[in-house]
């Protein structure tokens, strides 16, 4: 069987030594960090939906509601509703954790030597969101569901609900419905 | 050219280059349209001042430098127009190098900003590495970067197989229910009965079914890994894809359009530009 890359690589060394490296340095760094399960842009980690999913009949989703409507009713597309979902996700989450951003925490964790000799060092606290910001984010998230939903005024609740799966019918039921915030 | 060798690939994009500008530029343009009108333009999304930066070093300096504020507040609507003009321009004047370079720095800004506002990092990295290539004047160092693009594309298709199958997923029956669930809650909660619904309720129905359905797309990915070591099945990889990207819509609602430019690399498509009847 042809070996493609190795023939590339073995020509680009004779042709174009800058390029070879550029390119070597690259691969390599690409299949390392993998490995590691980092990513540092332009090198990704492609392992999307490679982790289990433990089985539940149990499903929890975050819901945004405008108006008493829920946001499905406005038709966003795809990706203006994983937007505006996330988002939400990303806020309570923060909420939950004493507004401090989340990755602050993770990190002082996680890395602590890393944390405290250079990330702290270099970055200060500019890396990370602050509770002004989450207070901010709150006026912004109104207007983006209040813009989406092509209406000037209104209320947005973020409600979280939680369904159980019925296998006969495939239908989920709503069994806990808890708003988490009232804007 | 009955089987491509690499000498053949090389002459092709390098005879054809021009053309493909053309062609790299204007799908380009259509994927601009598309942001647009699903509303995720700089200047559409706004000033989210909650950033999502993730553990990505790359975000961090993003931020020290103050650049998600200053693009999303400030500068949006030059940031989205010029973004715009810039890609017109690296299809019309192939000439000059100097437009595929702002584009290819605008659309790099575009995509840590992009990321950044919207939570989550999503890797529709198709526009941004394929356009990495047109910024060489060098026509050698762009065919070497054409064929890192290719690559990519299929590290990109390979990997993400290996860690399904490395982490067992592959094996794991109820992966593609569960994902099936949460992927269509909300239709699943309203009872919603068209076409796609009482498929995927059937498929829910028959776990052997959806899992051998996980399976397929898992081995559309694996499938890439040929692409490392020759053209000759390029056309089993183009037809991969698209059943990989057609599957991945219609049942997990994945949407990396961008991917698309990554076809461009591979030998059907660029036997197309040899077809000398088209004109670009």
């Amino acid at each position: 069987m042809p070996n493609l890359i190795a023939t590339f690589l073995i020509n680009l060394w004779r042709t174009d030594r800058k390029a070879f490296l550029f390119i070597t340095t690259f691969l390599v760094l690409q299949v390392v960090l993998a490995l590691m399960k980092l990513e540092v842009t332009p090198i990704f980690l492609y392992g999307m939906y490679s982790e289990k999913l433990p089985v539940t009949n149990r499903f929890s989703e975050l819901k945004i509601f405008i108006n008493d409507t829920p946001i499905e009713t406005y038709r966003p597309s795809f990706r203006q509703k994983a937007l505006l979902t996330t988002n939400a996700v990303n806020y309570e989450d923060m909420k939950r954790n004493d507004h401090i951003d989340v990755l602050k925490t993770r990190m002082k964790t996680k890395y602590p030597f890393l944390f405290d000799h250079w990330i702290a060092p270099v970055f200060g606290e500019s890396i990370y969101n602050s509770a002004e910001d989450q207070e901010k984010f709150t006026v912004w998230f109104k207007q983006k569901c209040l813009e989406m939903a092509g209406i000037t005024t209104g209320h947005v609740k973020l409600v979280k609900s939680t369904y159980l799966y019925n296998e006969t019918t495939q239908r989920l039921n709503l069994i806990k419905h808890e708003t988490l915030e009232d804007l | 050219m009955k089987h491509w060798k690499i000498s053949d690939y090389i002459e092709v994009v390098l005879g054809n280059r021009r053309k493909l500008q053309r062609i790299f530029f204007a799908l380009s343009l259509v994927s601009l349209a598309i942001n647009f009108y699903i509303g995720t333009s700089v200047t559409q999304i706004g000033a989210n001042p909650l950033l999502n930066q993730d553990l990505d070093p790359v975000y961090w300096i993003f931020m020290r430098l103050h650049l998600p504020g200053f693009i999303s507040e400030r500068f949006a609507l030059w940031f989205d127009g010029l973004l715009v003009t810039f890609c017109i321009a690296s299809m019309l004047w192939t000439r000059y190098r100097i437009f595929p370079i702002i584009f290819f720095v605008f659309h790099f800004l575009y995509f840590l900003e992009y990321n950044i506002l919207s939570g989550h990092h999503y890797i529709s990295i198709g526009l941004l590495v394929m356009s990495f290539p047109f910024i060489f004047s060098n026509n050698s160092r762009f065919t070497s970067m054409f064929i890192l693009c290719r690559f990519i594309f299929c590290f990109m298709m390979f990997s993400a197989a290996f860690w399904k199958i490395a982490r067992g997923n592959v094996y794991y029956v109820d992966q593609a229910n569960m994902l099936l669930i949460t992927t269509h809650i909300n239709a699943l909660v309203t009872g919603e009965n068209n076409l796609l619904m009482k498929t995927i309720k059937w498929l829910l129905l028959h776990k052997s079914i959806s899992h051998l359905l996980w399976i397929i797309l898992i081995a559309l990915e694996s499938v890439f890994v040929v692409g490392f070591f020759t053209f000759r099945l390029d056309k089993v990889l183009l037809l991969a894809y698209l059943l990989f990207f057609v599957g991945g819509w219609v049942f997990f609602n994945i949407y990396n359009y961008d991917n698309l430019l990554f076809l461009l690399t591979l030998v059907p498509v660029l036997k197309l530009l040899e077809i000398r009847k088209y004109r670009f």
